[in-house]
């Protein structure tokens, strides 16, 4: 039973059933007001009515973070966070908050042309996950989850699954397909070519 | 860096060291380069003052000049800025905001708005705000923004106004305001983009509540945009003000958004809609398949809904439809709690649950538990299912965590607990914790269990697994940091000396940073998340986590004989900013949902498990009371701010209604002393005793300590002159640290003697029927010695 909810600052008092799991990124404070105000429409919760919130302040499952970047052929959205709390998983919640940004901005007055995002190489399951919701590798960004101790890589050649991302990306109709590559794993960039 | 500026942070610093005699000079020296320099005079006094707040007659130097009813002003910005400093130090805040407005009534610049406004932004004044917006609209040469931009900012300030600080308003401006801004808002139509138009309907909507005539303009203005684009705010506005009997509208409109958006609320109004429009069970049920899929967890509940609007009851068809799916995902706890009024036969949820036991996985059991269709199957289930423990993944959580919480529950949830309780609760948390390392249900427990104990060092190493950081600070760190003074004050440990202080830079830096954000949100026009900043800034202001821990953090200092002075200022400073907005409230944040069994779990009555965690507004107005009165004891002199804040009690109000017996003991006898002259300081010192109730647990140490500081604040306290009372209390001292390794002695032997009780009998048994080991006194023994190495030299 869940509604499709606005992100306000308040909502992040509420958080800890979201982002107690390991695997979520609690980040600062400053980051979320970056969010919230740079993308307002852009960074939004879901929030589940069956929760009774007279005895539970639990009642936000899961949120997502977007923006808009890019110029001409490149202007696009982008997924930085999307995250669902464990009593909501396995309901395709996350592909719901995926969906709702999609329609957000194939829409007006956003409009993009692609939306894209970063997983691990060896994220397998989230693969799948995004591949199911129609995205596909772009390209490989080698060491982009490199440690300051890993350095910045000095070749393409050099591939490590746990350190590099795929660019996944989904084009929308107006792209007419310019953003989608059948070989997009044999394609490789360093971190800075991500940069918009 | 002006040379005001310059000038002020040398004074400032001379003002620290007490150095007054060079300060004057420093300031005469400039007053020879500038002799009519306004700012100059002002900074002369503010020096005077805090030479000498008391003798300091600010009535007669400052506010018959600059104050609400002076005739002075200025428009010299430092100085202007200079002069909110030094009122808002005097408690003078609207006088403070009110020299801007003086300013500039008298010679009119947008610098000086824009610098009212700021500083209104800081001070959260919403009423200043909205002045102080609508003067920047006349200055169109000098404004980077056109002047309608302005007529947004005056309305969020204004819509801020009514929602958060009403007591502000006159009766007069609570009729006029909102029509002045209505005006100018529909004076900058057509609307440039979502963020305008969120504006004007949040304005409508605040400023006229139930006004039908501004729910129809609200209506207005959303339904275009649903054509070519999907707003979420638009959404809401339209679903809350368009008219419930436009069936059509609503029907058509919401069909239309829920082609793009799976949400449960255009749900409901299609469904409602839809049925006054002739519609039947089954056209909705596959209107709404058509629309999110045969799938949708939304899709399948809303049958219940459609049941309800048509039949007044969820039929079995529905409910087997919701379950097939959903039986084994854990959404269906909340899911079927929700409508579980609604079904006829209130045996059919388990009757239907059990049809799919053959795909029974450890989600499907978890949800019969927690469903409380089944009570007495947690061993049963919990073996079943642990060898799923071994293969799951091992940063996903197990639902085998439900039933040992089950197991456990009759003896967290409960007003009484025995030592042999906790021990056993923890050999179920603490093996379960083994099996499913990252399961945070599991270890808040183990973590409130330990601190129940007393034996914080063990709370905090699980703690630190959480990795608790940034705004989650002050939701989850009530967990370990309540009466952190009295419970585990070792200055060299990680638990304060590293991980207290990084908590700290929540309030210290983000905190500081807001105002910051929403000024870049009006001058970005990103207008729609400002009033959840407000409210945002507004609860951490407050926070009773952040003001407990500034109370403990001063007993630190009486505990340790340190130096208070800075940490008393910065006290004062973060209540003068809680004062400035107009309403004396702390705001409790912390997260008490976070220990499930949210059903059973009253934050008023607190089962003993958490009696640690019995800290409330009053408990905050008590001890902060306590500080400034200790504070103020050496002047023999009534203190403003003890008597504003113990106003903020109800008159029945008593501390002992919100404290331990120790608190209660200490704020009796200081009270004592700062009201009474100690006139029944010897009899309340009789009071002061080592807790001798069994289990020792987290209150005998507390107790002990919260003693200990009492006693070594008196001590240290000049003007107790009575020569036998200081004997008095000099022997309480004594008595009370001779009695420390006592304590702890006993202590260690309960836990030894609650840890053999499992070795035999039915609680050994449950252990033995899960795999677990009891829990061995070991590690918790040598915790407690940490501790008590920690106490027993205070």
């Amino acid at each position: 039973m869940t509604t499709i909810q606005p992100f306000e600052a308040t909502d992040l008092f509420k958080l800890n059933n979201v982002n107690l799991d390991t695997l979520t990124e609690n980040f600062p404070m400053e980051f979320y007001f970056e969010y919230l105000i740079l993308w307002p429409g852009l960074f939004f919760k879901s929030v589940e009515e069956t929760v009774n919130v007279k005895n539970s302040n639990h009642n936000i499952s899961g949120y997502m973070m977007g923006k808009t970047e890019g110029k001409g052929q490149d202007w696009h959205t982008h997924i930085t966070a999307v995250t669902v709390c464990p009593e909501f998983r396995r309901i395709a919640l996350a592909s719901k908050l995926c969906n709702s940004l999609e329609a957000i901005t194939d829409s007006s007055p956003h409009n993009v042309n692609f939306i894209d995002l970063f997983v691990k190489c060896n994220n397998t399951l989230a693969i799948k996950l995004y591949e199911q919701l129609g995205y596909d590798v772009f390209r490989r960004v080698v060491g982009y989850y490199n440690q300051p101790s890993d350095g910045y890589p000095e070749t393409l050649k050099k591939i490590n699954d746990d350190k590099d991302a795929f660019d996944m990306r989904k084009g929308m109709a107006r792209d007419k397909g310019k953003s989608v590559r059948t070989d997009g794993r044999k394609h490789k960039c360093y971190p800075h070519d991500v940069k918009f | 860096m002006s040379v005001w500026e310059k000038l002020e942070n040398q004074t400032n610093e001379l003002i620290a060291k007490s150095n007054f005699k060079q300060c004057y000079q420093v300031i005469d020296q400039y007053k020879a380069r500038y002799p009519k320099s306004i700012y100059l005079q002002i900074l002369e006094a503010y020096v005077k003052y805090k030479q000498s707040p008391s003798k300091f007659n600010f009535e007669a130097s400052l506010l018959a000049a600059y104050g609400l009813e002076g005739q002075s002003y200025t428009i010299d910005q430092d100085a202007l800025g200079l002069l909110h400093k030094f009122f808002f130090e005097l408690e003078k805040y609207e006088d403070a905001l009110h020299v801007f407005e003086k300013a500039n009534a008298k010679q009119p610049s947008f610098e000086i708005s824009y610098l009212w406004f700021d500083r209104a932004l800081q001070d959260c004044n919403f009423k200043q705000l909205g002045k102080a917006s609508l003067q920047l609209s006349k200055f169109p040469k000098d404004s980077v923004q056109q002047p309608r931009e302005y007529y947004f900012w005056n309305a969020i300030a204004t819509v801020a106004l009514f929602k958060f600080q009403k007591h502000r308003l006159s009766s007069q401006e609570e009729k006029i305001l909102p029509l002045l801004t209505y005006k100018n808002l529909c004076n900058a139509k057509p609307f440039k983009n979502n963020e305008e138009t969120i504006v004007f309907c949040t304005a409508c909507e605040i400023l006229f509540p139930n006004d039908a005539e501004k729910s129809k303009e609200i209506c207005k203005e959303t339904l275009p945009s649903f054509d070519d684009s999907v707003d979420l705010y638009q959404k809401n506005f339209f679903l809350k003000h368009v008219e419930r009997d436009d069936h059509q509208l609503i029907f058509d409109t919401c069909t239309k958004i829920l082609k793009s958006l799976d949400d449960y609320e255009l749900m409901k109004r299609i469904v409602i809609s839809g049925k006054a429009l002739g519609k039947s069970q089954q056209d909705l049920y596959e209107l709404i398949d058509g629309l999110v899929g045969t799938k949708s967890r939304n899709g399948r509940l809303i049958r219940f809904e459609i049941d309800l609007v048509f039949d007044k009851t969820i039929c079995e068809t529905s409910l087997k439809y919701y379950l097939e799916i959903f039986h084994n995902r854990p959404c269906c706890v909340a899911d079927i709690n929700h409508y579980r009024e609604n079904f006829d036969n209130p045996d059919l949820i388990s009757k239907m649950l059990d049809s799919f036991e053959d795909t029974a996985d450890p989600i499907h059991d978890s949800n019969a538990v927690k469903l409380r269709l089944e009570t007495n199957k947690n061993v049963h289930y919990y073996n079943k299912h642990k060898a799923s423990l071994k293969t799951k993944s091992k940063t996903d959580y197990s639902l085998c965590s439900t039933f040992i919480l089950a197991l456990i529950e009759k003896h967290i949830i409960n007003a009484s607990m025995t030592l042999e309780d906790s021990i056993f609760v923890l050999s179920l948390l603490e093996n379960y914790q083994k099996e499913d390392p990252n399961n945070y249900d599991t270890k808040v427990w183990l973590i409130a269990l330990y601190m129940y104990l007393g034996l914080t060092p063990m709370a905090y190493s699980y703690y630190q697994d959480l990795s608790v950081k940034n705004v989650q600070v002050d939701s989850m760190d009530y967990l370990i940091y309540s009466r952190f003074s009295s419970l585990f004050p070792h200055k060299q440990h990680d638990y304060l000396n590293k991980t207290l202080h990084e908590h700290d830079a929540l309030y210290d830096n983000s905190l500081n940073r807001i105002s910051q954000f929403i000024s870049i949100s009006f001058d970005r026009k990103s207008y729609s998340k400002i009033l959840g900043m407000f409210e945002f800034q507004d609860r951490l202001l407050k926070s009773v986590g952040r003001f407990s821990k500034l109370c403990d953090s001063i007993n630190m200092t009486y505990i340790c004989n340190d130096k208070r002075t800075a940490l008393i200022e910065s006290l004062r400073e973060n209540l003068r900013q809680i004062e400035s907005t107009g309403d004396f409230q702390f705001s409790d944040n912390r997260d008490w949902s976070i220990f499930g069994f949210s059903e059973q779990l009253d934050k008023k009555n607190l089962p003993e498990s958490l009696s640690y965690l019995n800290i409330d507004q009053e408990w905050t107005i008590y001890n902060l009371a306590k500080i400034f009165m200790i504070d103020a004891i050496p002047t023999g002199k009534q203190s403003d701010i003890v008597n504003s804040l113990l106003n903020k009690l109800t008159e029945d109000s008593l501390p002992s209604q919100h404290m331990t017996s120790a608190e209660n003991i200490s704020f009796m006898i200081i009270n004592d002393i700062y009201s009474n002259d100690a006139s029944n300081l010897s009899n309340l010192l009789n009071d002061i005793s080592v807790e001798t109730r069994e289990p020792t647990t987290w209150r005998a140490i507390q107790t002990y300590l919260t003693h200990i500081s009492t006693l070594k604040t008196l001590d240290n306290m000049k003007r107790i002159k009575d020569r036998e009372q200081k004997l008095q209390i000099k022997q309480k001292l004594t008595e009370l640290r001779n009695q420390c390794d006592d304590l702890f002695t006993k202590y260690k032997e309960q836990i030894i003697s609650a840890c053999n009780t499992l070795q035999t009998g039915e609680r050994h048994d449950i252990l033995t029927s899960l795999g677990y080991a009891p829990l061995g006194p070991e590690n918790l023994t040598a915790s407690i010695v940490e501790v008590q190495k920690a106490v027993r030299n205070l």
